[in-house]
């Protein structure tokens, strides 16, 4: 019997063959026209490109390890990647890489693509992966990590890499797909999605999904532990209310997409200093956008426009105990909101010349419409700031990739950003890619990135909250190089070894003045070195299987001391295995983190964190099934907490659980 | 076994469930890399892909008995213009398809389509498209090609690229003038018949 897989690409196996058996090597000759539809040919560096010729370690999550791994969040997808980590307050999840989690830091240093728009936002520069995130995860298609310093093309924010999400379109689904999932802390789910396409050229897809969760009743902070803080438990103050609506609708060279993503979560750290175990604590986010896209071929000519408009909201509704210390409590609700619109568009072209050079060139222009950045208490009414600061940039880039020898190419390119608030970026990038033998390859890399200073450094001016902006920052830059060796083992088991250095100048870093107030400076530079080594594979009988290790040294270039929140060593583990054949399959997961420093300067103990997925499919037509444990062995363990914080570190879920169903008809 | 030490070693901190778990992992990974059993990976090359289509599609067309003479022994698939399947073709090349050997050639010129079942007209032809399938006339002959909008424009099969994935549109019309048969099954499969 002939079955196939999809991993990265695509495998067949047979099926029915056991440990002991002979397999047969994959044969694209024997999968069905089905079969064949379903494989994916894909692309990384804005053009199709096999994985083993992007100017950058590449690696890819497909739908189907999502399903078989029980991924609940991009963050869940995230922590099983090699050099990528994720902490959680809590309220938000930061994402890690390279060593690099500063705490207090949004997540400004990776780029998010989602079918090909950028995803993080006009004023902290930041990208959501809990259940603020604008992508049901049942609606990823593929994830693309890609290391390293991207703003060669990319531009801001492609500090550290780039993560590219492909969304599943209408012609994935035929018809209509519910799920719906239960799990510990009292979390439902629920999407609704129908898609189709039509062969005059006509696809649609659109989904909606609810998600709620009570969280944990009750979560004790022992830095709260005082009858006058509820002896330091946070009643009912974890939960969790998000949506996401998403409509993708493509007619021959055009496609419309819009997304929609709302959060609500009550926050029970207490963090800014506010009231302790008060209710009233919620953050709400808000992020959507538009965007149409017209891709044509004219003859070698590929030309790719995009227009679109963006959205992100958040605010907070904190309470504040305005009383002098001694008195009867005082307290006030304060909202601090961010309220942002911007429209962009962009061309690009790709063009071959003489057969050896590949060409892309672009532009790209984003104007702010609304840039807002508020603050006041609601009763009694205290407006602490008001501030709307509109900013455009626009950029250029081109970028060559030379086949010098059919083995050896040369990937080059630059790409020049504007920015009305501190002015010019430039970001070179070259990448030679050697292969001796057909199934090894050496990418040699160097290139250069930055991070603009977002809004919410340059503007946010409180004098009342001791914090004041500082409209002279400067972009923070990386420099870095990266040695990627990729061996194809046996027939189809891939090796990579991954290695960079990075030097970060002018960091940005929130420091104290003579006069006591808070405010941004570009003070900090930082040093991050490491060697990242995965094996990825996948057997004839279904088995499939990744594992990774990464060593990195994130260093302080003042003090020479690592950072904080940053692992030193990382290893990573993943299976699915076959239980029976195309029906069922195990998932266990195994992250493996070592000890982090804190702000506080203490040392957090390293941990393993396993999960196990079961899931069914075909058990019954269009059924599919699955059972989750997540953090299986109960283990204890803490994220680093930022400067916000009054805890040092934050405990994070032991042991949860998940059932989830989806059916398609 | 470096790996499982290299594991273990890193979990000092975890507890002995936690390291037999990381155990087990190492284990049922490493086993069947090093009993060799790997199988495929990473992103496939379109034209290994298209190849296997093509292998495809001659399964599901029915020649007209014009279209069969010739060699009995062999089905020709002949590649018009710069091959872009480099190895690709190995996979199917020789394979056995209604009887008959599928046999790889690459022509330069539609006077050598004489052997020819399946016509692969390359994307380097694209200039001279309407003087081959001039050329091609009424020729008991599939063919196919990824130039954009072929089967709109007289082509049997034309391929598209949709998210990365691999479509295909057919030409009734032009099929029945080389007198071919498309199965139902195929033609259900299509991403638009062009009638």
């Amino acid at each position: 019997m002939q079955t196939m897989l999809l991993a990265g690409g695509i495998v067949i196996t047979t099926a029915a063959a056991g440990w002991g058996e002979e397999t047969v090597p994959p044969n694209l000759a024997e999968l069905t026209i089905e079969e064949l539809m379903n494989v994916t040919v894909y692309g990384a560096s804005k053009f199709e490109q096999k994985l083993s010729e992007a100017p950058a370690s590449v690696t890819v999550v497909t739908s189907d390890e999502i399903k078989k791994y029980g991924y609940r969040t991009l963050a869940d997808i995230i922590r099983g990647q090699r050099g990528f980590q994720v902490s959680y307050d809590r309220n938000y999840s930061y994402v890690g890489v390279r060593g690099f989690g500063r705490t207090g830091d949004y997540n400004s240093r990776i780029l998010l693509i989602l079918d090909g728009h950028r995803i993080n936002e006009n004023i902290y520069d930041s990208i959501s992966v809990g259940n603020e995130e604008l992508l049901d995860v049942d609606l990823i298609d593929r994830v693309e990590f890609i290391r390293g310093a991207g703003s060669s093309l990319y531009g801001n924010n492609a500090f550290f890499g780039v993560i590219n999400i492909i969304s599943r379109k209408g012609v994935d689904f035929k018809g209509t797909e519910l799920a719906g999932s239960a799990g510990s802390l009292d979390s439902y789910k629920g999407r609704a999605s129908y898609g189709d396409s039509h062969p005059s050229g006509l696809a649609a897809l659109i989904s909606g999904s609810i998600y709620d969760s009570a969280g944990n009743k009750r979560l004790f902070y022992p830095e709260f532990n005082d009858p006058a803080t509820n002896n330091g438990v946070a009643q009912d103050l974890d939960y969790e209310r998000s949506y996401n609506l998403l409509g993708t609708f493509s007619y021959r060279d055009f496609t419309l997409q819009g997304a929609y993503v709302g959060r609500e979560k009550a926050v029970p750290t207490a963090s800014f200093g506010t009231v302790f175990n008060d209710p009233r604590y919620k953050t709400f986010d808000y992020r959507g956008y538009l965007d149409l896209k017209y891709g044509h071929a004219f003859g070698s000519l590929g030309v790719l426009a995009r227009l679109f408009f963006d959205h992100y909201d958040y605010y907070s509704k904190s309470p504040y105990d305005l009383a002098a210390a001694g008195d009867p409590p005082n307290v006030v609700m304060n909202r601090d909101s961010a309220d942002n619109n911007w429209w962009g568009s962009e061309l690009q072209l790709t063009r071959t010349f003489l057969q050896k050079h590949r060409v892309i060139g672009g532009g790209e222009y984003q104007g702010n419409l609304t840039q807002r950045q508020d603050n006041y208490d609601i009763d009694p009414y205290f407006k602490y700031l008001d501030t709307s600061h509109l900013t455009k940039k626009w950029a250029l880039y081109l970028q060559d990739e030379y086949t010098i020898l059919p083995n050896l190419v040369l990937n080059a390119g630059v790409r020049y950003d504007h920015f009305d608030t501190f002015g010019a970026a430039v970001s070179p990038r070259a990448a030679l890619i050697y292969s001796p033998v057909d199934k090894t390859s050496f990418k040699l890399i160097y290139g250069e990135a930055f991070r603009a200073p977002n809004s919410y450094e340059l503007f946010y001016d409180v004098p009342a909250f001791d914090q004041k902006g500082n409209p002279a920052l400067k972009p923070e830059k990386i420099r870095s190089y990266e040695l990627v060796f990729e061996q194809l083992l046996g027939d189809h088991l891939r090796l990579i070894v991954n290695s960079f250095t990075s030097r970060i100048d002018n960091l940005i870093s929130q420091q104290t003045d003579a006069d006591d107030m808070l405010v941004f400076r570009n003070v900090a530079g930082a040093e991050t070195t490491g060697v990242g080594t995965e094996i990825e594979g996948l057997w004839a009988n279904g088995f499939k299987g990744n594992l990774s290790y990464t060593y990195q040294e994130a260093r302080d270039s003042d003090t020479d001391d690592i950072l904080v929140n940053s692992p030193q060593h990382m290893v990573k583990g993943r299976l699915t295995i076959p239980l029976v054949a195309d029906k069922l399959f195990a998932g266990p997961e195994l992250q493996y983190m070592s000890s982090r420093k804190t702000l506080g300067g203490n040392k957090l103990n390293g941990f393993v964190v396993a999960n196990l997925t079961v899931f069914s499919q075909k058990l019954l037509p269009g059924l599919e099934l699955s059972g989750s444990a997540y953090n299986l062995f109960d283990t204890r363990y803490r994220d680093p907490g930022g400067a916000d914080l009054t805890q040092d570190s934050i405990e994070q879920d032991g042991r949860t659980f998940r059932v989830k169903l989806t059916y398609r008809f | 076994m470096t790996l499982l030490y290299l594991i273990s070693k890193l979990c000092g901190v975890a507890n002995r469930r936690q390291v037999t778990f990381a155990g087990l992992v190492v284990l049922l990974l490493v086993f069947p890399v090093l009993s060799g059993k790997a199988l495929a990976m990473d992103g496939l090359a379109e034209y290994e892909v298209k190849s296997a289509f093509l292998y495809n599609f001659a399964k599901f067309v029915e020649w007209g008995a014009q279209g069969t003479a010739g060699d009995q022994q062999e089905l020709g698939l002949c590649i018009l213009g710069k091959d872009p399947f480099g190895g690709g073709m190995d996979a199917v090349k020789g394979r056995p398809v209604k009887n008959r050997r599928l046999v790889v050639k690459q022509i330069n010129g539609i006077d050598e389509m004489g052997q020819c079942q399946i016509l692969f007209i390359s994307s380097s032809e694209k200039g001279r498209l309407s003087e081959i399938l001039a050329a091609v006339g009424r020729s008991p002959v599939l063919t196919v090609s990824d130039i954009k909008n072929f089967a709109q424009t007289g082509g049997v099969i034309g391929f598209v690229t949709i998210d990365e994935r691999i479509r295909f549109d057919i030409n009734q019309a032009a099929a029945e003038r080389a007198d071919l048969q498309i199965s139902s099954q195929l033609l259900k499969l299509a991403r638009s018949v062009v009638q």
